[in-house]
């Protein structure tokens, strides 16, 4: 019996789907339509029928690069990063540490994305690390401003969130299959490497697209961390909407990257479901 | 494999240490500490623009709590009832509504409010016969509310559904054998079941929006919320009310999120408790 009627069903959902239309299917057609317009002479939206916005987005390849570049690796330094700590929450530790530990991990990715940032400009700024560096004799850097301070500030903003997912990844992993090589003589690395990780593969590629796809739509750290010299898509995107005020071409770049994410997603599926072992699956 | 775990941990925390560290520090020079002193908080606290984004910023992840965790709970009761098709629907909309950058949900809420803003009010005005349009709504708390709420309600939608596969068939059967409507089930059986996962969707909708940053710096107009106002105050330059502020911002994340984990931990352990 189910716990409403369908015409009950339905009354719950209305308010839902108003959401939905007002929030996520207006805007995203806006957009798509805005994406065909022209920019109006003193900025905004004209309305047109034109693929020239599309064609312009060629000018802006560099923040498509640049995007890739450190998203790509990003994911990958979190995942790297993240694997011993997550196999280690997941498999060596046991008891109500396991979810403390857990609970330690996630709780950055909870609190302010604006302060966690603005800590890492405090400390690569110039009166934080280079101050300390100099004062001990290593001499002058600049550490801000640059590739490497983005990339710092983005393994350390979603380093919490790739370690979640990879829990869950291990966690799946039978420890009967663990015990079941050492019983036939494997040592612990030789297990993790030809059992754990392979049965955990599915999760860490599904791991690293989420922490991708989160990236590819970061503006903040390299707008603070890269100062301007590292330019995502995000960047791109917030230039055209509030400084040169061409609507059209901006939208043109969302929907871009929207697609470029959804092609993202859907080959992690593929890959996924290529390196999923089907005898295991739960 | 625990050493490395360790040094983690301290990349984690390091950081965000060193913010609240410099945040109780006497010096106005921000590079070194000399002494306790809460004289920053006082400052920032008796900013008027800095009071203004903290107050916004409560207002909106108030609201939208609060509707995020009603009409997805709504959305979660109502999807066991629809067809399959239907409930695929709905549930894909707002899984696209989680999984999309909040920069595009951002500028596509800008251009849809933008326009809908001077849609409305041209034809407010034509309709009444009114020469110049009128302001019905603007950019501030209503579409950063909105914009949130998006994101949020998808989340709560996605926990009460977990909490509802936990429902028990025998429970809805043995409440209709003993005379009780569908309505009376619902609100004295379901709705008490699910109370724990509504709760944790609202202070994790609190969190998520409190904390919120590129959404709202897209449509929050001339009315920023806190993230928006931090960040405009670091490109002016670093001074020590920002970590003060900061601070204010990180303790109370953290404060709701213990209270998020002593909740879920209460609710595993009474869940482990009916199994065994």
């Amino acid at each position: 019996m189910p716990i409403l009627s369908t015409k009950a069903a339905r009354w719950m959902l209305l308010p839902g789907c108003a959401l939905l239309a007002i929030t996520l299917v207006g805007p995203l057609l806006t957009t798509l339509v805005f994406s065909l317009g022209e920019r109006a002479a003193n900025g905004g939206y004209q309305p047109a029928l034109t693929l020239t916005n599309f064609i312009d987005i060629a000018t802006r390849s560099s923040a498509y690069l640049s995007t890739l570049k450190l998203a790509g690796l990003g994911a990958a330094a979190c995942a790297l990063v993240g694997m011993p700590v997550a196999y280690f929450i997941a498999k060596r530790l046991t008891g109500p540490w396991r979810f403390i530990m857990l609970f330690l991990v996630v709780l950055p990715f909870f609190t302010s994305f604006v302060a966690r940032t603005y800590a890492w400009y405090f400390i690569l700024g110039g009166r934080g690390l280079p101050a300390l560096l100099d004062w001990m004799g290593f001499g002058r850097f600049r550490l801000l401003n640059s590739e490497p301070a983005v990339f710092a500030g983005v393994v350390y903003a979603y380093l919490p969130i790739m370690i979640l997912t990879l829990f869950i990844a291990f966690d799946r992993v039978g420890n009967d299959l663990i015990e079941a090589s050492y019983d036939l003589g494997r040592g612990r690395i030789e297990t993790v490497f030809s059992v754990v990780l392979p049965l955990a593969l599915p999760g860490i590629i599904s791991g690293y697209t989420l922490v991708f796809m989160l990236l590819s739509g970061e503006y903040l750290i390299p707008m603070l961390l890269g100062g301007g010299k590292v330019y995502f898509i995000g960047n791109a995107i917030v230039d055209l909407f509030l400084q040169s005020r061409n609507w059209p071409l901006g939208s043109a770049i969302a929907i871009t990257l929207v697609l470029m994410l959804t092609l993202a997603a859907t080959l992690s599926q593929i890959a996924q479901r290529a390196t999923t072992h089907a005898d295991r699956a739960d | 494999m625990r050493i490395f775990t360790l040094l983690v941990f301290l990349f984690l925390y390091i950081p965000v240490t060193v913010i609240v560290l410099f945040s109780f520090n006497e010096a106005a020079n921000v590079s070194v500490l000399t002494g306790l002193s809460l004289k920053w908080y006082v400052k920032a606290f008796a900013s008027p623009l800095a009071m203004n984004a903290l107050t916004n910023s409560l207002t909106i992840a108030l609201c939208t709590a609060v509707i995020s965790s009603l009409l997805g709970s709504a959305v979660a009761l109502g999807l066991s009832g629809v067809s399959p098709r239907a409930r695929m629907i709905v549930q894909a909309m707002f899984m696209i509504g989680l999984a999309i950058p909040g920069i595009v949900i951002g500028l596509a809420s800008l251009v849809f409010f933008s326009a809908a803003i001077s849609g409305s009010e041209s034809l407010v005005a034509f309709l009444n016969g009114w020469p110049k349009p009128v302001k019905l709504f603007s950019f501030g708390k209503p579409t950063v509310i909105a914009a949130h709420s998006l994101f949020c309600t998808a989340l709560v939608v996605e926990i009460v559904l977990l909490r509802l596969r936990q429902v028990n068939r025998g429970w809805l059967e043995a409440s209709a054998d003993l005379y009780a409507t569908r309505g009376e089930t619902l609100y004295r059986i379901v709705l008490p079941f699910i109370a724990p996962a509504m709760l944790v969707g609202a202070l994790l909708s609190f969190v998520l929006s409190f904390d919120e940053f590129i959404i709202a710096f897209f449509v929050s107009g001339p009315n920023p919320t806190l993230p928006v106002y931090m960040f405009a105050s670091v490109k002016r330059g670093i001074t020590p009310e920002l970590n003060a502020i900061a601070t204010t911002v990180l303790s109370m994340s953290v404060f709701v999120s213990v209270i998020v984990f002593l909740v879920v931990n209460q609710g595993l352990r009474r869940g482990t408790a009916a199994a065994a």
